[in-house]
């Protein structure tokens, strides 16, 4: 009788990690599966490159099932790209919303990751009169 | 000119400019087509620039 409940327990404990297993499978196949699309740019492919990364690495880090938060996406990125490429940079994260602006040269970027649409710009910055 | 009244979410603004804002919105959705989000953006954009100097951004 013992015999027989440690051998379906063992088969138990199988059946669950396939599941975890699959679980995982499912989530990872997600993740690389986002759609990007550059939609409109005038930036050097470098940093292209690096905003598709940022936005792709902060939508693999949310957990599974949560609404993006688009204004943490936006932070994400506009911090990221004044640390590394100086002020000032602003970030639009959103699924629906027109926009008109004026960029520096080599500024601009907008693209989509799946249904959401994210516009990346510089402008120059006056230094204040003391 | 259209009906209803524009709300202010958040401002760091003189209230002039922000009569300008509201003003130029009303306007622009009697121009265009509450869809033609890019056109209502431009005509704001251009129209501040022009009233206020250049460097203005709209969405």
């Amino acid at each position: 009788m013992e015999e027989a409940e440690k051998e379906l327990e063992r088969r138990s404990k199988f059946l669950n990690s396939l599941i975890q297993k699959k679980k995982k499978g499912i989530e990872q196949h997600e993740h690389e599966s986002f759609k990007v699309h550059v939609r409109a740019c005038d930036m050097p492919l470098p940093l292209q490159n690096r905003a598709l990364q940022c936005a792709r690495l902060h939508l693999e880090s949310m957990p599974p099932g949560n609404k993006l938060d688009n204004k943490r996406l936006a932070l994400a990125l506009k911090k990221e790209f004044d640390s590394s490429y100086g002020p000032a940079w602003h970030c639009i994260v959103g699924t629906s919303f027109g926009s008109y602006v004026t960029h520096s040269v080599g500024g601009f970027l907008y693209f989509s990751i799946d249904k959401v649409y994210i516009l990346l710009f510089k402008t120059a910055v006056e230094p204040l009169d003391h | 000119m259209l009906e209803g009244k524009a709300v202010i979410g958040e401002t760091d603004m003189l209230q002039t400019m922000q009569q300008d804002a509201t003003d130029l919105a009303s306007k622009a959705l009697d121009f265009f087509d509450v869809t033609e989000a890019i056109e209502i953006a431009r005509f704001i954009k251009k129209e501040f620039d022009r009233m206020h100097g250049p460097g203005w951004q709209c969405m």
